[in-house]
């Protein structure tokens, strides 16, 4: 009697330990991904369209919203509209996602797509997205990789609004601190911890992201998620600019390089790897922050990405047909300056930018394409690992040098 | 009778004050590294107390803990090298990264083709600013040109960072250039591996990430293809 009323009493106690261990490690180790995700869709907030009729008797009270075009669903629920009600292609749905229950709502003008699943139904969130994504796709009405949806354009953040300026709230977001103007670059703030906040504004949920305006001298504050957007999209954002014919040239640094660009390691052509490579550019060697110009006429035919060493890259059309990157400048964006913007003979581009391992002088390394070939610029299959139609620069230069300082190297 | 159950009531008078502790979210239970690690399967070393640091997400209620694990950092660094490599299989690549909410923008143009960038929206514990770009080739091949992530700063983070480097590479051997504040290899076939301890020239004018004055000293990790030797 005594024995089993010790081993009762301690067999209580370690029960009561364990679970304090899992209480303390389960919310983040993933119990649920309802709760991970944190977003729930309630019964009074289905989009028009959706009768609970339809839902044939499930319970409506915990569901998790998935989306394919990353915009938070719970802002856009009032854009969206019941595509298909026809029973045979819901029953279709729940013979391919049982025992889960799969409800499928399309947007007016893009391929998104939100799912509603009853997450007291699923035992493995990988397991269902898998089956779902796999229905998606047979189905063969998604651009998609994997489920991801793949947006084409340029990936820069801007204020999304369609001719409004935009509310930017301080951290409680009770008080607006200033009005972003319509496709005003933004950079959204990613902190080490989550940080996402929501509250109700004009009867509606929307959840709010920390951001950083780099116009506004990086001054930060907290805006609504469905009005930022990437450019490509931004249905209200110009996407396309024609491009002048082609101008006079210039050289492409603001004055003369403090070294010779027909030499040493800076020359086109120069041993790299021990002979295994060769230089595919001519580096400019200037200074850091300076501006770099547009040597003609042209279009930006790949917006600044990064390139080296904490340096970033700009690819033009110029007006002739050749090609350009410029290559190791800074990440500051000129005025006027993205995706497939056109640009003048002596526009700023950039600015002369540094590479972060301290091996080199800021410089502005320049490579030049006839403009015959296609494809990306950087390829194997030679020592300069670069695409076949890649030039010397070091005659242009040269050229462009002479009639922008009158003099030349 | 009553003296020898004494201890019996001790035992049950203590189960109880570990009950109510644990229901009013006790500090006595805290500590909870042994189960964490046993759960995560912690195998890189050292296991330091920054492992047991856990803050809690005002937004979500949701426990994370402020550094990366070093799990967390070897799934990012497993990533990288799966990537470095003449093809990638773009498909499998967003497999690894899918559940951190992988945001894909495709710039495609008829003279310099096709490049992917890769950010996402959910990072891994301890990480930020995920971002990867990917470029096809002509026959429709992927490869990546660069991948980069950032880790909390710290007095250790540069060496853990390092560390869990050569632990996933493997064979990275001597560094390239190495300072206080960068160190970086050669991977095959063409690519640098570098650490960095950002410093202000860094936090300026990202057209990508955000940065103020405070993210000095952040860790951020590349892969990229080479252009110089050093």
């Amino acid at each position: 009697m005594q024995k089993t009323l010790l081993f009762t009493l301690l067999f209580i106690c370690r029960a009561i330990y364990a679970q304090s261990f899992i209480d303390q490690v389960i919310p983040w180790e993933g119990k649920g991904f309802g709760k991970e995700e944190s977003c729930s869709i309630y019964k009074d907030d289905l989009p028009k369209g959706i009768s609970p009729a339809w839902i044939k008797g499930f319970e409506l009270e915990t569901f998790l919203p998935l989306s394919l075009n990353n915009q938070a669903i719970s802002l856009k629920l009032s854009q969206w509209q019941l595509a298909t009600t026809d029973d045979q292609v819901y029953k279709a749905s729940c013979e391919r996602l049982q025992p889960h229950l799969l409800i499928e709502v399309i947007p007016r003008a893009s391929d998104s797509i939100l799912i509603g699943v009853r997450v007291d139904e699923i035992a493995s969130l990988e397991a269902f997205l898998e089956e779902t994504e796999s229905a998606l796709l047979n189905r063969n009405r998604f651009k998609t990789i994997t489920g991801v949806q793949i947006m084409d354009g340029s990936s820069q953040q801007l204020v999304c609004t369609a001719s409004s300026q935009l509310n930017v709230r301080d951290e409680t977001l009770e008080k607006t601190i200033f009005q972003a103007d319509q496709f005003e670059n933004v950079l959204p703030v990613q902190s080490f911890d989550a940080e996402e906040k929501q509250t109700v504004v004009g009867g509606k949920l929307y959840t709010f992201i920390h951001v950083q305006f780099p116009e506004r001298n990086n001054q930060r504050g907290w805006v609504a998620n469905a009005f930022i957007s990437t450019a490509a999209n931004c249905p209200s954002y110009k996407k396309d600019f024609e491009p002048l014919p082609v101008g006079n040239w210039r050289f492409p640094t603001l004055k003369r390089p403090t070294h010779n660009y027909k030499s040493g390691m800076r020359r086109f052509k120069a041993r790299r790897g021990g002979g295994s490579r060769y230089h595919a550019a001519s580096d400019l060697y200037r200074v850091l922050n300076e501006e770099v110009k547009s040597v003609n006429n042209g279009k930006i035919i790949r917006d600044i990405y990064y390139f080296y060493q904490g340096t970033y890259a700009i690819e033009v059309r110029h007006s002739d047909g050749r090609i350009a990157r410029y290559g190791e400048i800074t990440g500051r964006r000129a005025a006027g300056v993205g995706m497939n913007k056109s640009l003048k003979t002596g526009q700023t581009i950039g600015y002369v930018g540094k590479v972060n391992s301290g091996c080199c002088n800021p410089m502005l390394h320049f490579e030049l394409y006839s403009g015959e070939g296609t494809g990306p610029l950087t390829q194997s299959g030679n020592k300069f690992r670069r695409r076949w139609d890649l030039q010397d620069p070091s005659r242009e230069l040269t050229n462009w040098e002479f009639q922008t300082f009158g003099e030349s190297f | 009778m009553k003296i020898k159950y004494r201890w019996i009531y001790f035992i049950a008078f203590s189960c109880f004050m570990i009950g109510v502790t644990v229901l009013t979210n006790g500090k006595p239970l805290q500590d909870s590294s042994r189960l964490l690690e046993k759960n995560h399967r912690v195998s890189l070393e050292p296991k330091e107390s920054w492992q047991k640091e856990v803050t809690k997400n005002s937004s979500t209620n949701i426990r994370r803990p402020a550094v990366a694990f070093p799990e967390e950092m070897a799934k990012i660094f497993n990533a990288m090298k799966l990537a470095a490599r003449e093809s990638l299989e773009m498909d499998q690549f967003l497999r690894v990264i899918k559940k951190q909410k992988p945001v894909v923008t495709r710039q495609s143009n008829p003279y310099t083709g096709e490049m992917f960038i890769i950010r996402t929206q959910k990072p891994l514990i301890g990480s930020r600013y995920f971002h990867a770009q990917v470029f096809s080739n002509e026959e429709g091949e992927h490869f990546l040109q660069h991948m980069s992530v950032e880790f909390k700063k710290g007095e250790k983070s540069m060496d853990q960072v390092s560390t869990a480097l050569q632990s996933t590479f493997g064979t990275l051997g001597e560094p390239l250039r190495q300072t206080k504040q960068f160190r970086s290899w050669k991977v095959e076939p063409n690519y640098v591996l570098w650490v960095k301890k950002m410093d202000s020239e860094d936090l300026q004018s990202n057209p990508f990430n955000a940065y103020t004055s405070q993210d000095l000293g952040t860790i951020r990790v590349a892969l990229e293809l080479q252009v110089h030797d050093g």
